[in-house]
Parts: C-alpha cells; structure tokens; sequence
C-alpha cells in the first residue's frame, strides 16, 4: 500500500488534474450548447457540474496526499519548490472547483 | 515517540493549508454566518417551492441546496419537483390552500425556467391568497409578473427581467440572506451586487447576451413591500 502510495506522482497528478479544469473550461466555451434555448443551457451546466465535482474532489485529494508526502519523503529544497508553486496553488483551485460546483447544485 | 516531528507536520500542514483554502474560497464568495430560526416566528409561517421538469440530475441539485434551508426555516415545506409542465398541478394548488388555512404566512419559490404558475394560483380563494407573503421567481423573463402577484395576494414578488437571465447567481444569495433575517430589500440589493460580481467576470466568456447585457438580465427585480423579513409581517 506504502510502496503504491510512494509510485504516484502527487505533482504531476495535481497539475494534470488542473490542465484537466482548462480543457473542461475550453471545451465548454468552444462548444455551442444552444444558449438561447434555457433548458439546453442547463444540460451545459450538469456537463459543467460533473467535471468540476471529479475534478475539485480528486484534485483536493491529489494536493493534500502530495503535500503530505512531499513534506514526509522529501528533500528540503524540493519541499519549498513544490509547496508554494504546485500544491498550494491546486489545492486553493480544487476547493474552488468544489464550491463552483455546489454553486452550480444550487440551480441544476 | 510514536511519530516524528516531521510526520506529525507532513500530516498538519496539509490540513491546515485546507482548512485556509477552505476559508479564503467561502469568504470570497459568501462570507455570510447564518442565524438559527427564531421558533415562535418559525411557527407562524410555511413555504411552498416547485422545481419545473428539467433533467432529474438537476432536480437533485436544486433540492440539495434549497430543501435543507427551507425545512430548517419554515415550520412546514411542500417541495414539488415536476416530470412534465402541469404535473402535480391538482397537488401544488391543494398544498397552497392547506399551508394558507394553517398558518400565518405562506411564502412561494418558483424554481422555474419562464413560467404561468401565477394562473394556477388564481383559483385559491382570495382570503387564503392573502396568506402568501414573499414570491420569489427565478424563470427568466418573469420579473413582469410582479404586478399581477401583488393583485393576486402576495406582499412581495421578486423576479428577472431576461429572456436569458442567470438567476442562479442572485438565487444562491439571496436565499440565504432571507433566511438570515435581512429585510427583503437589503437581501435583495446585497444579492444583486454579488450576483453582478460574479456574473461580470463571466460576461466575456458567455455568448452575446443582445440588448440587455447578463448584469441587467439577471437584476433582481423587487415588487411590493420592501420592509418584509422572514420573522414577521411587513
């Protein structure tokens, strides 16, 4: 279990899962959903509401495992590298994303 | 010793980089403490709230959100989540009726793509139609209906003048506000400035609204007493 744990790049997962919320956000810009039907609209934002919840819970995840292990595990240098430019910042989106979505319940 | 220092702060400081992204996240978009409900005013009062027929998944999502306020604030709720647009008509009408025999007040949210509940609601009796105190629509294009709820009974009535209005944005807040006790006008005001925060930041990465830009379509428009709060009469 430890020995998996160790195997998973938490850095990367964590930025893959942000790149992920771009795409998503790109791809439900680009894509033309009907806007002046407001029912077709709504269909947009249950599309919108999945992707967000999968990614705001994983990448909540992702950073908090990441930061723990990287804390735990690593280098001193690699800990102030990778703390301030990759968890932190994925972590603040994720609970983003994850309050977008209950935003987003609200009305879908 | 069971653990280093070092584990117990790979352990902590995660958490509370959690718990800081947590506050800074609800404190930029709402940082509004609810109140408990004030009992002997609780008891006095009812709500009635319709979701119309969209996909089922959205239908969850509304009643998540809106059941647990209303079930906390209201001594009794009826929420009426439609399959078809005149489902549960019989229904929603005989809930209004038995709501407006047993309490004081009797307030209304119409979770509703542009709607005519306003028709239904005319068969009611005038004397229990003057049980219904706050209406508030969230259907797009409805905020014209505010004069025709005022002459039906309701003391207040608040709707969105857009064909295309996000009244989501407004929806989440002001809800939330209501049911802090702010008067209606403060609600709906401090509602309208978050809503139009939000929604600007979204304007340029929303299709062209037309005439009315996205701010102005989802504006919160307030009819009849403004005075009205949760806890008593206007």
């Amino acid at each position: 279990m430890l020995k998996t744990f160790e195997k998973i790049p938490w850095a990367i997962l964590s930025l893959s899962l942000q790149f992920l919320a771009c795409c998503a956000a790109y791809y439900l810009y680009y894509i033309d959903f009907g806007y002046s039907n407001g029912r077709d609209f709504s269909f947009a934002l249950s599309f919108s509401y999945f992707v967000l919840a999968i990614i705001g819970i994983s990448g909540t995840f992702a950073a908090l495992f990441g930061m723990g292990y990287t804390i735990a595990k690593e280098h001193l240098v690699f800990i102030l590298i990778k703390l301030p430019l990759i968890f932190i910042p994925c972590l603040f989106l994720s609970v983003l994303w994850l309050y977008s979505c209950l935003v987003l319940l609200a009305y879908i | 010793m069971l653990f280093s220092l070092r584990e117990i702060l790979s352990g902590l400081i995660p958490l509370i980089f959690f718990a800081i992204s947590l506050y800074s996240v609800t404190w930029l978009a709402d940082g509004l403490s609810l109140i408990e409900p004030d009992s002997d005013f609780k008891s006095n009062r009812a709500v009635l709230a319709i979701r119309d027929s969209v996909p089922s998944f959205q239908q969850f999502g509304t009643e998540l959100f809106t059941g647990p306020y209303l079930k906390s604030y209201y001594d009794k709720s009826f929420y009426f989540t439609q399959k078809t647009k005149k489902d549960k008509k019989e229904e929603i009408i005989e809930a209004l009726v038995s709501l407006a025999k047993k309490y004081e007040t009797v307030d209304i949210f119409l979770l509703a793509h542009t709607n005519k509940y306003l028709l239904w609601f005319q068969e009611v009796p005038l004397e229990l139609r003057r049980k219904i105190r706050l209406v508030y629509n969230t259907g797009c294009h409805n905020a014209n209906q505010g004069k025709e709820w005022l002459y039906l009974g309701a003391d207040s009535y608040i709707g969105h003048k857009g064909k295309c209005s996000l009244s989501p944005f407004f929806y989440v807040y002001f809800l939330r506000r209501w049911v802090s006790g702010y008067s209606l006008k403060a609600a709906v005001d401090e509602s309208n400035e978050k809503a139009k925060i939000e929604i600007s930041i979204l304007d340029n990465f929303l299709p062209d609204p037309g005439e009315m830009n996205y701010v102005d379509q989802s504006y919160g428009h307030l009819y009849g007493s403004e005075t009205l709060i949760i806890d008593k009469k206007p």
